[in-house]
């Protein structure tokens, strides 16, 4: 689903030279659930980023769901990201002035789906997060983990070959970060690829895979929760 | 997806209202103080008679009879000198007329107010060969008749409007038959007599065969330069008396070179005779070459339109920083859109929906003031009355310039908003 060969990525600023990404390799399957951890600064969201094809990168190379992404230009790399990526943000990231309808149904616009096809899918997946009653409300007039499910609902809406949540629960007290792991959970027992960067030990702990990246590669690797239908990871250094 | 964008647009504009309604009333002023100028510019540099506009010229002779160093005086005719010309028959039309000024009445109406009323004195031809537009009737035909043409206004005056072929017209005390009545005849600039500021005035109340006015001593209300002495108009007739405009209709160079022949011919004759001293100069201007010539686009309007259009381009800029900050704030929800799929193609299209929906709010807006300053310019300049119109075509013009200038000031920032840190930003 997801494959990085000895991707590198480098941030030159003036005469400092940062390697954010070395030789980070890593390839994860359809149907995983894959936890993303390391300390600050150690390269996670710049993996998301190239992962999300939100950044670029200088060597190696990058393959999502079967398509190499080096020299794809804007349109198509946009057109790749709104039909195999599903963003997850920690802030959740929902437009104010936008209903929840409304926030679900923009990615789902400039895709190009008829208005039948996109009320389906809206309220498919709002039904699915459980706020299909509350699709006309605002997202300030709901609470943090409300506007997470909606987040997730627009992920979902799309139908995309693999969501990235970058720290979904980290603006979410105990509670609700319990409910919004449930239903990433719950999403990748049905199917759903699933990468997700944490700080939090415990969720990486909960979910079948988990990468730990240090200072731009990835150091070791763990697996929490074995599962016969994972396969190994595999990464180099 | 243009309906998409367009509902965004409408969002966005709700969403910053003061921020937009700056830009429009910034973009407003500036295309409707240009568009107000241009359209006096356009007016005075518009070819009136587009359809013939090459075929007619203006006849300019030098027969001084006294010799000088002094410029020459050639584009006003002694009568000796057009009826030369006239008579000579070297071209189908060469018509001479001249500007006076009457009062006139209907002749049957129990009412004796007279009205003060500008005259054009000319030959028959004259009304058809500058294509004068018949309500009713049609012109007279003999430059001796008693027979008039009314124009349009005087003709509401006299008549209510009403078809008044066949009535009697007291003209200066005596009685002549109306044959014929112009429809509304805005002719600009009128190019038949674009000297004494007459160019802007208006066409004629009445139009008089020429040997007529000349009899009923009709004067001359334009320059007049004259070697002789005269009482009466008709003593013009054989005097050193310049006063006349010529013009005649040549549809063919041929036509043109007999007719250069025949001017210059007249001039040497008048030298052979000794009546001529002076350097023999025959011209002929076609209609467009004659209002060059006389410089009827006014160097300052010319040069207010200049500084109009610099005001314009400084209105472009600051309505393009005022869209920077409304992007600028907007930089979380481009940021968004791009993660979530949208291209930086699409975005731009976006952008360009929503300028072309501040450019037509503008456009609406700027014609309203340019409808404003026209009518300022004439409260303030009385002689811009007859300059200071609007057509079709300016209306559209200064439309699509309100929605160009507008896509023109957008373009920057929103090319510059698709370049925005997503992550920076979705982080933030």
């Amino acid at each position: 689903m997801l494959k990085m060969n000895n991707v590198s990525r480098i941030y030159e600023t003036g005469t400092v030279r940062t390697h954010a990404l070395r030789n980070f390799s890593l390839d994860v399957q359809e149907g995983e659930f894959v936890a993303v951890t390391g300390p600050s600064g150690s390269g996670k969201s710049t993996f998301l980023n190239i992962a999300g094809l939100l950044d670029s990168f200088q060597q190696g190379q990058y393959t999502l769901d079967g398509v190499n992404i080096q020299g794809l230009n804007d349109n198509a790399l946009s057109s790749l990201r709104n039909e195999k990526i599903g963003f997850i943000f920690q802030n959740y990231n929902l437009i104010p002035d936008f209903s929840l309808y409304d926030n679900i149904d923009m990615p789902l616009r400039y895709r190009g789906f008829s208005a039948k096809d996109r009320k389906y899918r809206i309220e498919k997946s709002l039904e699915r997060v459980g706020l299909i009653a509350r699709k006309d409300y605002y997202p300030k007039q709901l609470s943090g983990g409300q506007q997470q499910r909606v987040a997730i609902a627009r992920a979902l809406a799309g139908e995309p070959k693999i969501l990235l949540a970058d720290e979904p629960t980290g603006n979410l007290d105990s509670l609700m970060a319990s409910q919004v792991m449930t239903l990433l959970e719950e999403l990748n027992s049905e199917g759903a690829t699933i990468i997700m960067v944490t700080h939090d030990p415990d969720q990486a702990r909960a979910v079948k895979r988990n990468v730990q990246i240090i200072d731009g590669e990835v150091s070791d690797f763990s697996i929490y929760a074995p599962s016969q239908n994972v396969s190994p990871i595999e990464a180099s250094a | 997806m243009f309906q998409y964008y367009l509902q965004l647009s409408i969002k966005n504009l709700k969403r910053f209202p003061t921020l937009y309604g700056l830009v429009t009333l910034t973009l407003a002023i500036g295309v409707g103080v240009f568009t107000a100028n241009l359209a006096i510019l356009n007016t005075m540099a518009s070819d009136p008679i587009p359809e013939k506009s090459a075929q007619l010229f203006h006849i300019s002779i030098n027969t001084w009879p006294v010799e000088t160093n002094r410029d020459p005086i050639t584009d006003i005719l002694r009568y000796s000198d057009g009826m030369a010309l006239k008579q000579g028959e070297f071209a189908d039309s060469t018509v001479l007329h001249y500007r006076s000024h009457a009062y006139i009445r209907d002749a049957e109406s129990k009412s004796l107010t007279r009205f003060s009323s500008a005259v054009r004195a000319s030959s028959h031809q004259f009304l058809n060969m500058v294509n004068a537009p018949f309500k009713y009737g049609s012109t007279y035909t003999d430059d001796n008749s008693r027979n008039v043409v009314l124009g349009a206004t005087m003709n509401n005056t006299l008549f209510a409007g009403e078809n008044s072929v066949g009535k009697t017209l007291e003209v200066n005390g005596e009685l002549y038959t109306v044959v014929g009545v112009l429809d509304e005849w805005p002719l600009r600039p009128m190019f038949y007599h674009v000297h004494e500021g007459l160019e802007f005035r208006g066409t004629e109340d009445l139009f008089i065969p020429i040997e007529t006015a000349l009899d009923s001593n009709l004067a001359a209300t334009v320059r007049t330069v004259s070697t002789d002495n005269f009482d009466t108009m008709a003593e013009t007739r054989d005097r050193g008396v310049y006063y006349l405009q010529g013009w005649v209709e040549l549809t063919n160079d041929a036509q043109k070179q007999r007719f250069i022949a025949a001017m210059q011919g007249h001039s040497q004759a008048l030298k052979d005779a000794g009546q001529f001293p002076n350097e023999i100069i025959t011209q002929l201007h076609d209609v467009n070459e004659w209002l060059a010539h006389n410089e009827v686009v006014d160097n300052r309007v010319a040069a207010f339109a200049i500084a109009t259009s610099l005001f314009l381009v400084v209105c472009i800029f600051n309505a393009s920083s005022l869209l920077l900050a409304r992007y600028s704030a907007t930089n979380f929800d481009t940021a968004l859109k791009r993660a979530l799929g949208v291209s930086k193609q699409q975005l731009l299209m976006q952008g360009m929906v929503e300028g072309a929906v501040t450019g037509v709010i503008s456009g609406l807006i700027s014609l309203l003031l340019a409808y404003a300053f026209l009518h300022v310019s004439v409260m303030l300049l009385p002689n811009l009355e007859y300059v200071a119109v609007m057509g079709a075509d300016m209306l559209l013009l200064g439309f699509l310039l309100a929605l160009f200038t507008t896509l023109l000031s957008s373009l920057y920032p929103v090319v510059r908003s698709r370049t925005v840190a997503i992550s920076t930003e979705l982080k933030g």
